[in-house]
């Protein structure tokens, strides 16, 4: 008994760290706060948080007043993101239709987030993708990260219409730490 | 009366709004009919339909396109390749002159353009990400690294984790003002952390460490950014003025003397030949030792590299003089022996 309890403890542990690692965005609870959705901005909640991700201050800055640009509130289409992010100097890929999902693949892949189309009428994170499990932080409830898996990711996405913005930026590097190695 | 008091209550409200922060007015963003629309609902989903498959790529160069149409539209048939592979060079500034000038060095210097290029990330060798001190939004990620100036260069393994630990700081220095110095140093200290790690045991089975978690209890947004955003220029107060530039990680010290035991001085000792200097030898090896594991450690110094390597050469020349002393006296001390000697013949 005690064996299969410490096996079960062991195992949540390590399937705890291994989704703890492998998200891409690596926001606090805190910092994904900033981010709620209180008027229907749900597009540059979702792009604000990669903004801050990726360290693209235009971006990060989109839901408030700031040197980069006025504030853009409310709903959002492909042609508005477009035109706002020329306006402030954002690089990136406003991707419509079904090649969203090779798009949401690479930029987790590859340690970027993803502003993208979840639910109805709704935009939400994709923070990470760790094996066969989609991580998605809906603006609405910031304080958790949702668990999808690929059928379950799939249908979120197709509820709202096949759309996603990923910023054209590096991703962040690894919270540095010292290490001896010389 | 009346009016007077109706001129001071405007007044007030547009100096002191009480509405909550989320609720004030911004300024008016450039907003089309069309687009006003869309605001009403959260995402404009017909439009997405209409474009069907489509990738459109903003290259971020500020301009306005006429009525708001989207003119720059290419269409894309594949993701670009994966840069997992890629180093991460992360140079955290404080918006003052030496920073704006690594900046714009980093666009034309060959040396620099060679490790990362800042305007062609694809093709860039390393990925360059480029920190203000003063952004609130960023100061999370320097937790655990500690700044004497700015602008500073950080060098860390890719994330695919070929290169071990992703979190591993492999080079740390403030900038000099020679871009060539700055890249000779960091292809040095990555050619340095790659030949020690295949020395590492069991490296490859390497697994990263779980991030810390913090508590919320509410939240707010408001009308302004909730961190601070740096302002655009420089306040201009401070002055050019580079350090030297030495790297901190890998400190040159580790690389060249510090782990290499004085056995000379030991077996010195430890034959008979115990003195003053010898002692002073080993005791400052030993303070080097321990200023280096606790640099390596990231745990603060009592004393800073200038005023400590003044106090070692005090006491080196405090030394010196009587080193020569002795030598003197035991040069004089056969011919007094001798002298005696002739003296009793």
């Amino acid at each position: 008994m005690i064996r299969s309890l410490s096996f079960l403890f062991t195992f949540f542990v390590v399937v705890t760290c291994a989704r703890a690692n492998d998200l891409a965005v690596d926001l606090g609870k805190e910092m994904r706060r900033n981010f709620r959705n209180f008027d229907g901005s749900c597009v540059q909640c979702s792009l604000g948080m990669c903004g801050v991700d990726q360290n693209v201050p235009a971006a990060s800055t989109l839901l408030w007043r700031s040197r980069y640009g006025p504030a853009e509130r409310g709903g959002s289409g492909p042609s508005r993101v477009a035109r706002y992010s020329r306006e402030r100097g954002i690089k990136i890929y406003n991707i419509t239709g079904s090649p969203t999902f090779a798009w949401m693949d690479w930029a987790v892949r590859n340690g970027r987030g993803a502003a993208i189309g979840a639910g109805r009428s709704h935009f939400q994170t994709l923070m990470g993708h760790s094996g066969r499990r989609y991580y998605v932080c809906n603006n609405n409830s910031t304080h958790r990260i949702d668990e999808y898996s690929p059928a379950g990711f799939s249908k979120l996405h197709r509820s709202s219409g096949l759309w996603c913005v990923i910023l054209d930026a590096p991703p962040h590097p690894a919270r540095p730490k010292y290490r001896r190695y010389w | 009366m009346i009016i007077r008091s109706l001129i001071l209550s405007v007044v007030l409200t547009s100096v002191v709004d009480a509405r909550p922060r989320f609720l004030r007015p911004t300024a008016t963003p450039t907003v089309t009919p069309v687009e006003q629309e869309v605001i009403e609902q959260e995402v404009d989903v017909q439009q997405v339909l209409r474009l069907g498959d489509c990738v459109q790529h903003c290259d971020g160069l500020h301009r306005a396109a006429p009525n708001g149409t989207e003119s720059f539209v290419e269409l894309m048939s594949a993701v670009p390749p994966d840069d997992l592979h890629k180093w991460f060079v992360s140079v955290v500034g404080d918006g003052g002159p030496e920073s704006r000038i690594l900046r714009e060095q980093w666009k034309t210097e060959p040396h620099l353009l060679a490790l990362a290029d800042p305007g062609e990330s694809k093709n860039s060798w390393a990925h360059i990400n480029f920190y203000d001190s003063r952004d609130g939004s960023q100061q999370f990620r320097f937790e655990n690294v500690q700044f004497t100036h700015f602008p500073t260069v950080i060098v860390q393994p890719p994330r695919s984790k070929e290169y071990g630990d992703p979190s591993t700081v492999v080079y740390q220095s403030s900038y000099s003002g020679d871009p060539h110095h700055l890249s000779t140093n960091i292809s040095q200290a990555i050619q340095f952390y790659v030949s020690k790690l295949d020395q590492r045991p069991g490296y490859d089975s390497f697994r990263a460490q779980t991030p810390e978690e913090e508590d919320v209890e509410s939240s707010d947004i408001g009308a302004d950014p909730p961190w601070d955003v740096p302002p655009a220029e420089s306040d201009g107060r401070r002055r050019i003025l580079f350090p030297d530039g030495l790297p901190i990680i890998p400190p040159r010290e580790g690389i060249e003397t510090v782990f290499k035991i004085p056995w000379g001085l030991i077996i010195t000792a430890l034959t008979g030949g115990a003195s003053v200097p010898v002692f002073l030898g080993l005791g400052i090896w030993l303070v080097r030792q321990i200023r280096a594991r606790r640099k390596a450690d990231g745990k603060k110094l009592i004393l800073d590299d200038e005023t400590l390597e003044r106090i070692f050469d005090v006491l080196e020349t405090l030394s010196q003089p009587k080193v020569d002393e002795e030598e003197e006296e035991e040069e004089e001390k056969p011919v007094a022996k001798k002298k005696k000697k002739t003296r009793r013949r």
